[in-house]
């Protein structure tokens, strides 16, 4: 069913600046159908920039974001939503003044047919069925983290962009995470994983980009970043 | 005793208007922290559609509640489409500018507004008598309190209109976008809400509340002029800051108080302090509670 050869997501040559700083200065990179592909860098790489730059939240000075050969520059971010792409952004984005409910039904706000999906989310986030009526801002962190992901979810996306999910939260609730993030592979979405626990991240992705000051400077396979001194040095603490 | 309760139904009639308008300038600054300087002046043009359309739509004008429906529902039309284009052509080039260009350009839109209003082929400068639709009749007299059909069709309309955004705000999908936009512009856009569309939606209702209001103030005061929006808006602006700018509940109850606080010291100390009490209020509020009654004091993560 998943055809692992074929490009979801490229991201050609694009460049961003905030005034006079650029953020990113040309970075290439892909996302195939079926991969889990992080994305690693300290703070002030662009890691997060380049999320955004792919919702087109932040305008392309140059380059170009294609999805499913389509490019998407000139696509407004609830467009590009609807087309199947979801970002939960860093710091989660939780609605704090509504439901879980209406979270969840934010999640799915162009769609018509959510109502049936959500036993499938409870399913995979349990907590959020206790928790339906509450208003979000009385979740724990790691709850509302899966609330994050669930919301996105049910935009129905076949591709999710996390932007440092585990931020914040107790280990073991960041290995629960990480297991969900495989789970949510299984059933046939790409993820492109924005983390600063590489362990962690190498463990679950199948590709790597390590990001340094806008510019893609080591990628390749996981496992074999796993073992590269480079990355060792630079993000594995030696 | 009888005194008392007279004022206490005036102001509550004049203070559902005052909710009306302060609805949607507490709508409109929920999702765009803007303060619509030139939502008075869509109460005024609400009027002045109402004082052109009643002899078009009968000549001469009969007093007949069909006719003042038809009315308000063709000013409130009218008013949303101008309330959408207010947005269109003025605000949304704005949308990534600083606050303070979009605050000058409120100001500017408002006095266009005004002054165009003004020009002599348009409706001109001099006051006119707004159409009698409702003859003015007393219903009911108890205790020696009287309350006219109007208060009470003013009443009546004011809340059934303001229990109906209500409804579209926290039970409809559009009213969920309009909270996710208010809340976190950039969030919605991030779960698929069309944010320029929910915003354009905003405005249009905000207007259409606004046109309602002007034709209700030119019935119960047979008076349209180009200037009225000014003073208006100016204590709705006031009566949505008392209630907490932003708050919906609070703008309604921020309007009543403004309205009964006119009332009673127009009838308990002078009535030339009738616009200086919208003020006062204005600057005790911003001393001692800045929040507004239903307002929070918004307490910023990191």
């Amino acid at each position: 069913m998943v055809d692992k050869s074929k490009a979801l997501l490229e991201v050609q040559n694009i460049k961003v600046s905030y005034g006079a700083v650029q953020a990113l200065k040309g970075v290439t990179l892909g996302v195939k159908e079926g991969e889990i592909v992080t994305l690693l860098g300290a703070n002030g790489a662009g890691k997060s920039t380049l999320l955004k730059a792919i919702m087109q939240m932040v305008p392309l000075q140059e380059g170009d974001v294609l999805y499913l050969k389509e490019s998407l520059t000139r696509t407004k971010t609830n467009q590009i939503v609807k087309k199947g792409i979801a970002l939960v952004p860093e710091g989660r984005g939780i609605l704090a003044s509504m439901t879980v409910l209406e979270n969840l039904e934010l999640g799915a706000f162009h769609r018509s047919d959510w109502r049936s999906e959500l036993d499938h989310i409870f399913e995979l986030f349990p907590i959020l069925k206790e928790r339906i009526k509450q208003s979000a801002g009385t979740l724990s962190g790691g709850e509302q983290q899966m609330l994050a992901i669930g919301r996105a979810l049910l935009s129905k996306p076949r591709l999710l962009l996390l932007d440092e999910p585990s931020l914040g939260l107790a280990p073991k609730i960041i290995q629960n995470i990480f297991q969900l993030i495989q789970r949510i592979r299984n059933e046939g979405i790409s993820i492109l994983l924005i983390e600063q626990n590489a362990h962690m991240a190498l463990k679950v992705a199948d590709r790597c980009y390590c990001l340094e000051t806008g510019q893609v400077v080591i990628s390749g396979s996981a496992d074999e970043l796993a073992h590269s001194e480079e990355l060792k040095k630079a993000y594995l603490g030696g | 005793m009888a005194q008392f309760l007279q004022h206490l139904v005036n102001g509550l009639s004049l203070g559902s208007i005052y909710a009306l308008i302060a609805v949607g300038y507490s709508m409109v600054y929920g999702i765009l922290q803007l303060i619509n300087f030139a939502h008075g002046e869509v109460v005024m043009l609400g009027a002045v559609f109402g004082f052109w359309l009643a002899p078009k739509f009968m000549y001469p004008v009969e007093p007949s509640l069909g006719l003042f429906f038809a009315v308000l529902g063709a000013s409130m039309f009218l008013c949303g489409l101008l309330g959408f284009f207010i947005e269109r052509l003025a605000y949304r080039p704005l949308r990534k500018s600083p606050r303070i260009n979009c605050l000058i350009t409120a100001i500017g839109v408002s006095l266009f507004l005004q002054y165009f209003t003004q020009l002599e082929f348009i409706f001109g400068a001099i006051p006119q008598t707004y159409p009698e639709m409702i003859s003015q009749a007393t219903v009911f007299s108890f205790a020696g309190v009287d309350i006219s059909n109007l208060q009470l069709i003013v009443v009546g309309l004011s809340f059934s209109l303001m229990i109906i955004l209500q409804f579209v705000v926290y039970k409809t999908k559009l009213g969920l976008g309009m909270r996710a936009v208010s809340e976190n512009t950039e969030v919605a856009a991030l779960l698929g809400v069309p944010v320029n569309k929910v915003i354009s939606f905003t405005f249009i209702l905000g207007s259409m509340l606004a046109a309602a209001a002007g034709t209700f103030v030119a019935t119960m005061y047979p008076k349209v002029d180009a200037m009225m929006g000014t003073m208006l808006g100016m204590k709705a602006f006031v009566a949505a800051v008392l209630g907490g700018i932003g708050n919906l509940p609070g703008a309604v109850i921020g309007g009543l108080v403004m309205g009964l606080a006119e009332e009673f010291t127009v009838g308990y100390l002078s009535s030339s302090f009738r616009d200086a009490i919208a003020f006062a209020i204005l600057i005790l509020v911003l001393l001692f509670r800045p929040a507004g009654i239903l307002g929070k004091t918004k307490i910023e993560k990191v």
